[in-house]
C-alpha cells in the first residue's frame, strides 16, 4: 500500500501552514504512480480511460484522499480548505481525476448533504458504503416540465405501508447507466404551496419500478438518462432532513460547491487555451489579427477566472460561504467555454467541419480533459458540448436572476 | 504559495471605507459637474484634502523621499476610490506618473529634490512624451526628441517636439519628458518657464481629466538618471500605469453599477420596479460579472506588479483590457437604465462615459492588450 500522500495528522499542520508539506507528498504520490511521459487522461482511449479512472480512485481511496472534505470518523480525510485546494491543483495540472465518475454525486453532493441534513444512522449506514462504492449514486431532480423552476416537480412519493412508493419521471440524470442507486426529489404533499412539499429521498435503481433509459444528445452520445418511476419503492427513513422539508435541503446539494473548483477550471482551461494557441498561431508566419485578438480575448478570461478562483478560495479558507458568487463563476466560465470553442471552430474552419468523429474521448465535464490530442475532432466535439454549459447546472437566465437579486439586490421577478 | 493575493486585506478593507466616506462629501454629482464644466483646473479644496487629511499624494512614494512607501495594492485602493468619485486634477500625473518615473529612472539627486516637495503637494508634476499606442498596447515613447551638447558646448540637452495628450500639464510646476534621443530612450526634467515650452490645452471629450500638447522648440532640460534612465523609468511605467489606470476604472465601474442598481430599484414602470425586469437585472448581472472579475485581475495585478512575479507582464494586460471593457460596459449600462434622464447635461453620468471612453484608449486600448496577449502563447 502506497501512504505517501495519507493526510497529515494534527502535528504536521502546525509546521505545514501553507501546506507545502502536503503539496510535496501529493507531488510524490502522482510521480510514483503515473507513467513517464504522462500527460493526462484525456491522451488515453475510451476503455484505457475507465481502466485508469478505476484504479485511480482505488489509489485515492487508499490513500485517503477521496473524501477530503469529510470528516475522519466517516472515513473522510479531514483537509483543510487549503489542503483540499493543493490536492486540487496538483491532480489537475497532472491531469488525473479526483474520484470516479459518480463520485461527484455520492462524495459531493450526498455525502455533504447527509453530513449536514442526515441522521446519525444515516450517516454511518450510507457514507462509507458511497466510500467503498457499494453504492454508486446518480441525480434525480430535473423533470421534462420542472427545469428551471425545479419547485414543480410532478414525481410523487407516497407513504403506503411503511414504504415510500415513487411515481414520475426524472431526466438529465448523469451516469445513471453507471448508478446503483439515485437520490430524488418527490412532491410529497400537494396540498400546500410547491416548496413545501417536497422531500428528498434515497432508492436503489436495481427494482422493477425502475426503468432506465439513455438519453441522445446533439453531440450523439448518451452521457445523460431519463428515469421512469412506476410504483417504485424505498423505505421509510430514505429520506434526508425532515419530510416535506426537503427544498432547503435541495437547495444545498447544490450548493456545495467547494471554493477550489473554480480556480482548477482556470488550470484546465490555461491547458485547452495552449492547445488552441498552438493551433492558431504559426511561429513562422503571420497570423490574422483578429484571431490574434479573439485569442488574447481568451486568455485574459482565462486569468480573470483564475483570480476569481483565487479570491474565492480565500473566502473558503476563511471560512466565509461565497454564496451567490458561485452563480457569477458558473456564468462566466461556461460563456469561455462556449466563446473559445467557436473560437476553435473559427481557426479550423473546414478542417472542423470535415473533422472525423474521433472526439472527445471519455468523459470531460465540463472542459476537455488534460492530455486530449489537439484534433479538429476534438475541437468540434468540445464546441457541440459546450452548448450545454449555459443550460446544465443553471441555466445562464438563472444565473443572472440569481447574481441581480442575490448579489445586486435587485427585486424578484412578480411570481 | 506567491503572496499575491485577487482579494484586499482588512487593512486595505478599512482604507476603502475611510475614503470613500471622505470622498463622498467632495465629489457628488453636482460638484463634479460644476468642475467638469468650470474654469478651474482642479478643486484646490479637494486637494487639500487628499494631502492632508486622507494623506494620498505621496502614498506610494518611497518613504526615503518623504513618501509613505505603501505598496501598489495600497495605491491600488486609493485611486479606486478616486475613480470611484471621479476624481478631477493633478493626483495620477503626480502621484502615480511622475512618481513611478523618477523612481523608475533610479535618479535619487532628482528624486531627493523633487519627490518630498511633490508628496506634500506643493509641487505638481506630470509626464509628457509617452505615446498610448505602441504595438503591444504599452506606452511608448514618441514626439519629443531630445538632443545633447549643443552649440554653446555647456552639455545642456534641448527637447524639441511635441508631446501629446499630456495629463493635467495646467498648473504642473516640473514636466518629466520622456523623449528619443541618440542613445535610445531619454527622461528629462523640465518645467513650464522654460525658454521652448508652450502649453495648449486640448478640447477633450474627457472633462475630467484635463489633456494637453506640450510644445518644445529646443527647451533646456536635465536628463534623469545614469545613460539607461530614460528606458528604466519607462520600463516602470508601462507597467505600472496601465494597472493603476485599471484600478481607476474599476472604481469607476463599481459607481456606475451601483447608481443604475439604485436607479432600477426606485423607478417604477407598468406598476413594479424597473429592476424586476429580466432584461434590465440581465444587463446589470452581466456588468457584475465583468466587474468582478476585472477587480480581481486588477488587484492581482498591483500584486503580481509589486512582487515582480513571473505572470506580471501578462496580468497587466490582462487588468488594462479587463478593467476598460468593463467600465465602459458598466457607464453604457448606467445610462442606459437611468433612461432620458441619464442623456441630460445634468446628470453625472455622462462624465463617467467620457472618463470610461478617454481611459480605454490611454496606456493602450484594450484590442491591443488582448492581441499582446494572443501573440504572448505559452509559458
Amino acid at each position: 500500500m502506497n501512504t505517501a500522500g495519507a493526510a497529515p495528522t494534527g502535528g504536521d499542520r502546525d509546521v505545514d501552514s501553507d501546506g507545502e508539506m502536503f503539496r510535496a507528498r501529493v507531488r510524490s504520490l502522482l510521480a510514483e504512480n503515473l507513467p513517464a511521459g504522462w500527460s493526462g487522461i484525456g491522451a488515453l482511449s475510451d476503455r484505457e480511460q475507465e481502466e485508469f479512472r478505476t484504479r485511480w480512485r482505488g489509489l485515492l481511496h487508499e490513500n485517503g484522499l477521496l473524501a477530503v472534505g469529510w470528516p475522519i470518523e466517516y472515513g473522510g480525510s479531514g483537509l483543510s480548505p487549503r489542503e483540499q485546494l493543493i490536492l486540487a491543483e496538483e491532480c489537475t495540472t497532472a491531469g488525473v481525476p479526483q474520484g470516479g465518475l459518480n463520485d461527484n454525486f455520492g462524495v459531493q453532493m450526498l455525502g455533504s448533504t447527509l453530513l449536514r441534513w442526515g441522521t446519525e444512522e444515516q450517516r454511518r449506514y450510507y457514507l462509507p458504503r458511497i466510500l467503498s462504492q457499494q453504492d454508486i449514486w446518480c441525480q434525480g431532480f430535473s423533470e421534462p416540465e420542472a427545469g428551471s423552476d425545479l419547485a414543480g416537480i410532478r414525481t410523487r412519493a407516497e407513504l403506503v405501508e411503511g414504504r415510500w412508493v415513487i411515481n414520475g419521471q426524472k431526466i438529465w440524470t448523469s451516469y445513471g447507466h453507471l448508478a446503483t442507486h439515485i437520490f430524488v426529489l418527490c412532491r410529497t404533499d400537494s396540498s400546500v404551496p410547491p416548496h413545501r412539499g417536497i422531500s428528498l429521498l434515497l432508492c436503489a435503481l436495481d427494482q422493477p419500478g425502475i426503468d432506465l433509459r439513455p438519453l441522445r444528445t446533439l453531440t450523439g452520445e448518451a452521457e445523460f438518462n431519463e428515469v421512469f418511476f412506476t410504483d417504485a419503492e424505498c423505505p421509510a427513513d430514505a429520506v434526508v432532513g425532515p419530510v416535506n422539508g426537503g427544498w432547503p435541503v435541495a437547495m444545498s446539494l447544490l450548493g456545495f460547491e467547494r471554493g477550489e473548483a473554480v480556480a482548477t477550471l482556470a488550470i484546465r482551461f490555461r491547458k485547452d487555451w495552449e492547445r488552441l494557441h498552438h493551433l492558431a498561431v504559426d511561429p513562422e508566419g503571420p497570423t490574422d489579427p483578429v484571431i490574434v485578438e479573439r485569442l488574447g480575448r481568451s486568455r485574459q478570461r482565462v486569468e480573470e477566472l483564475r483570480c476569481l478562483g483565487l479570491r474565492a478560495v480565500d473566502s473558503w479558507v476563511a471560512g466565509r460561504d461565497i454564496g451567490a458568487e458561485s452563480s457569477l463563476h458558473k456564468l462566466f466560465w461556461s460563456e469561455w467555454i462556449q466563446e473559445t470553442t467557436e473560437l476553435a471552430l473559427d481557426v479550423l474552419g473546414m478542417e472542423a467541419v470535415t473533422a472525423g468523429s474521433d472526439g472527445l474521448r471519455g468523459v470531460s465535464f465540463p472542459a476537455a480533459e488534460a492530455g486530449t490530442p489537439n484534433t479538429a475532432g476534438t475541437w468540434a466535439d468540445y464546441f457541440l458540448r459546450a452548448r450545454a454549459a449555459t443550460i446544465y447546472a443553471g441555466s445562464s437566465e438563472i444565473q443572472r436572476n440569481i447574481i441581480a437579486e442575490r448579489m445586486l439586490g435587485l427585486p424578484r421577478e412578480p411570481r | 504559495m506567491t503572496g499575491v493575493s485577487a482579494s484586499l486585506d482588512d487593512d486595505q478593507i478599512q482604507l476603502q471605507k475611510t475614503l470613500r466616506a471622505a470622498l463622498s462629501r467632495h465629489c457628488s454629482g453636482p460638484a463634479q459637474l460644476a468642475l467638469a464644466t468650470g474654469e478651474e483646473d482642479f478643486d484646490p479644496a479637494l486637494w487639500k484634502l487628499l494631502l492632508t487629511e486622507l494623506d494620498l499624494v505621496g502614498l506610494a512614494a518611497p518613504e526615503r523621499f518623504g513618501g509613505g512607501g505603501a505598496p501598489l495594492p495600497v495605491l491600488g485602493v486609493a485611486l479606486m476610490e478616486l475613480g470611484r468619485a471621479l476624481y478631477s486634477g493633478p493626483y495620477f500625473s503626480s502621484g502615480v506618473l511622475t512618481t513611478q518615473a523618477i523612481v523608475g529612472s533610479g535618479d535619487e539627486a532628482v528624486g531627493a529634490e523633487i519627490l518630498p516637495g511633490l508628496c506634500r503637494g506643493e509641487v505638481l508634476a506630470t509626464v509628457a512624451g509617452l505615446r498610448d499606442d505602441g504595438p503591444d498596447g504599452l506606452p511608448g515613447v514618441g514626439g519629443v526628441v531630445a538632443t545633447a551638447a549643443t552649440a554653446d558646448g555647456d552639455g545642456t540637452h534641448r527637447l524639441t517636439g511635441v508631446a501629446d495628450h499630456v495629463w493635467e500639464a495646467h498648473g504642473a510646476h516640473r514636466f518629466v519628458v520622456f523623449a528619443s534621443t541618440r542613445d535610445g530612450v531619454g527622461c528629462f526634467l523640465t518645467h513650464p518657464d522654460a525658454p521652448g515650452m508652450l502649453v495648449e490645452r486640448l478640447p477633450g471629450m474627457d472633462l475630467t481629466r484635463r489633456l494637453s500638447r506640450v510644445r518644445f522648440a529646443a527647451a533646456p532640460a536635465r536628463p534623469l538618471g545614469a545613460l539607461d534612465g530614460g528606458s528604466r523609468a519607462l520600463a516602470r511605467l508601462r507597467r505600472i500605469a496601465p494597472v493603476c489606470l485599471a484600478a481607476e476604472q474599476i472604481g469607476g465601474a463599481e459607481h456606475c453599477l451601483e447608481q443604475a442598481v439604485d436607479h432600477a430599484k426606485r423607478r417604477h414602470q407598468f406598476g413594479r420596479p424597473i429592476g424586476s425586469f429580466q432584461a434590465v437585472k440581465h444587463q446589470l448581472a452581466s456588468v457584475l460579472m465583468d466587474v468582478e472579475a476585472a477587480k480581481a485581475a486588477t488587484v492581482f495585478a498591483l500584486g503580481a506588479l509589486e512582487h515582480e512575479s513571473p505572470d506580471a507582464a501578462t496580468m497587466v494586460h490582462v487588468a488594462k483590457a479587463a478593467a476598460s471593457d468593463a467600465f465602459f460596459h458598466a457607464a453604457g449600462a448606467l445610462i442606459q437604465t437611468l433612461g432620458g434622464i441619464g442623456y441630460t447635461w445634468e446628470h453625472p453620468a455622462h462624465l463617467y462615459l467620457r472618463r470610461a471612453v478617454s481611459g480605454r484608449a490611454q496606456f493602450g486600448f484594450p484590442s491591443a492588450h488582448r492581441r499582446a496577449l494572443g501573440a504572448e502563447g505559452g509559458h
